[in-house]
């Protein structure tokens, strides 16, 4: 069997006429944490439920461990947060949680899932009568209550308070630590930038990036300084992507590194150098507009 | 499975107002009715009151099955619960199961209840083993109206399943002759209660009466064949479910 965990190969999805994906491939080793973006209807949460076994592929594979999504979920290998879910009305908190406890083979102590989805305050209450972030609160805590391998989440911030937030990043960010292979999806691209150690863009169905976010962003960071008008006349001839506004120069490029030694090099003076980089989310949107004038 | 069960009983509890509806309607009628005409009077085989006492009985009995699972289901689907519970180990079948479970116990309210009105109010004289013979009876019925239960959830949405549930419920138990007793409607109307599973469930539940039902084996094959064709219909839905509702 392959060493990688999560493996989806040639994978096309449709509802009806539309396309929600399109020869998606990409696999995922024990202990990543990805971060699944792109706009809505990118197909985000298609691939989510394919992971889930929810769907099947039309075409192409989705195994984990080697075998079908829905044994790996039987055998509680997957613990997932989904972005609509109703939950069963008149039942506490506790009692869900406890449901989920039962469920699992090896489930966490009651007192740990507790603690670690913040709970303490809102355990016996029903859970028809939690606020938005309660609920997110509470279907965190039944994701992680089974102390599964794997951890797909869709959106799993929403509707939290930044407390609530902080809080939740810091768990995925200890679970990672002690191995736990997670997915998740947001459309709060800070998170996926600071959380993520790799990142998968999605646009119109189709994987369009896959990498970590520094790699992402990095062809988009740029060289500014101001040069005499003496070098700034010759700037082109020597760096042809470079932008030249009288004795201001900039330019944008992958390896800023290389265009600050090479101009060094070439003896051309520099004053007031800086490198700025993009956010990853002007970053992003680069690469999607550039799928999008294809 | 046994914690999904335990979480169903739970609600089952804790859900006042439908235990209330459900015991309250046929509860009232039986009493109503069995002082309005005496619960001594011969009649069908037995006493007014044995016999009526068996009607509300199996009437209260359907309906909570009925409920338990129609409104439910079709509320759970609809939530997303089943989707979620899809995402853990727990197969969809136990799901099924547990649901299934749940609706004949919550039949089982409803005819204590009228058990125990007619134990206390009209002296239904009854030995121990007839009143266990009933209760068994009642919860063995509503297997083929927990199959019912189960469709309805399947065919319908939320919304739509409480009002198609108490239409089934109300039309099935008129039609059956156990609403109103057959003996005092036309004569068209016992042929047609000879096809409603309530008319079979209520002859077959009469006989822990002492009243000598027509034919307790063709009864039983009409109810096992119904819940046979049901289970089957909901089946197929749960399936069809599967394979598209599940974005």
């Amino acid at each position: 069997m392959s060493q990688e965990l999560i493996e989806f190969q040639g994978v096309h999805k449709s509802f009806g006429s539309v396309r929600a994906l399109q020869d998606v491939s990409f696999a995922i080793r024990e202990g990543e944490t990805v971060g699944l973006l792109g706009p809505n209807g990118a197909g985000k949460s298609t691939v989510v439920s394919l992971l889930l076994g929810l769907r099947q592929p039309d075409r192409g594979a989705v195994r984990i461990r080697g075998v079908q999504p829905v044994r790996a979920v039987g055998a509680g290998l997957v613990g997932a947060m989904l972005q609509e879910t109703g939950l069963p009305p008149g039942v506490r908190v506790r009692e869900l949680v406890e449901l989920y406890r039962g469920l699992y083979p090896n489930a966490r102590t009651l007192q740990e899932i507790v603690a670690q989805a913040g709970l303490a305050d809102i355990l016996e209450r029903r859970v028809e009568r939690l606020s938005g972030g309660q609920r997110r609160r509470l279907l965190f805590a039944l994701a992680i209550a089974g102390d599964p391998r794997i951890l797909f989440l869709d959106e799993p911030t929403v509707a939290m308070d930044t407390e609530s937030r902080r809080m939740f990043w810091e768990q995925i960010d200890a679970l990672a630590q002690v191995g736990r292979t997670i997915l998740f999806t947001t459309h709060y691209l800070e998170e996926a930038d600071r959380h993520a150690r790799r990142i998968l863009l999605l646009h119109g169905g189709s994987l369009i990036a896959d990498g970590p976010p520094e790699a992402l962003r990095r062809g988009s960071r740029t060289v500014h300084f101001t040069t005499t008008e003496d070098c700034a006349a010759r700037m082109t001839s020597l760096v042809p992507a470079a932008y030249v506004d009288g004795v201001h120069v900039a330019i944008a490029s992958d390896d800023a590194e290389a265009v600050v030694r090479h101009l060094i090099g070439q003896g051309v003076p520099m004053q007031g150098l800086e490198i700025t980089s993009v956010s990853l989310e002007a970053a992003l949107l680069q690469l999607q507009e550039g799928m999008g004038s294809r | 499975m046994t914690g999904l069960l335990r979480l169903e009983f739970t609600r089952m509890l804790r859900n006042v107002r439908f235990m209330v509806f459900f015991l309250i309607f046929p509860a009232g009628f039986y009493l109503m009715f069995t002082q309005m005409y005496s619960a001594q009077l011969h009649f069908a085989g037995s006493t007014w009151g044995d016999y009526y006492m068996v009607s509300m009985a199996t009437f209260g009995a359907i309906g909570s099955t009925l409920s338990t699972l129609g409104v439910r289901v079709a509320a759970e689907r609809g939530g997303g619960w089943v989707r979620l519970l899809r995402t853990t180990p727990l197969a969809p079948a136990q799901y099924v199961l547990a649901k299934l479970i749940a609706a004949v116990v919550a039949a089982i309210p409803a005819t204590a209840l009228l058990m125990l009105l007619g134990g206390l109010v009209n002296h239904a004289a009854l030995t121990l083993g007839a009143w266990a013979e009933f209760l068994g009876l009642v919860v063995g019925i509503s297997i083929p109206f927990a199959a019912l239960g189960l469709l309805l959830g399947y065919l319908f949405d939320s919304e739509s399943a409480q009002a198609a549930q108490v239409v089934i419920w109300l039309a099935l138990s008129e039609l059956g002759g156990i609403l109103t007793p057959l003996e005092s409607l036309p004569k068209v109307f016992h042929t047609i209660a000879l096809y409603m599973p309530t008319f079979r469930a209520a002859d077959l539940v009469r006989l822990s009466v002492g009243s000598a039902s027509r034919s307790p084996l063709q009864d039983a094959a009409v109810l096992l064949l119904y819940a046979i064709v049901l289970g089957g219909l909901a089946w197929l839905r749960y399936r069809r479910d599967a394979q598209r509702e599940y974005a």
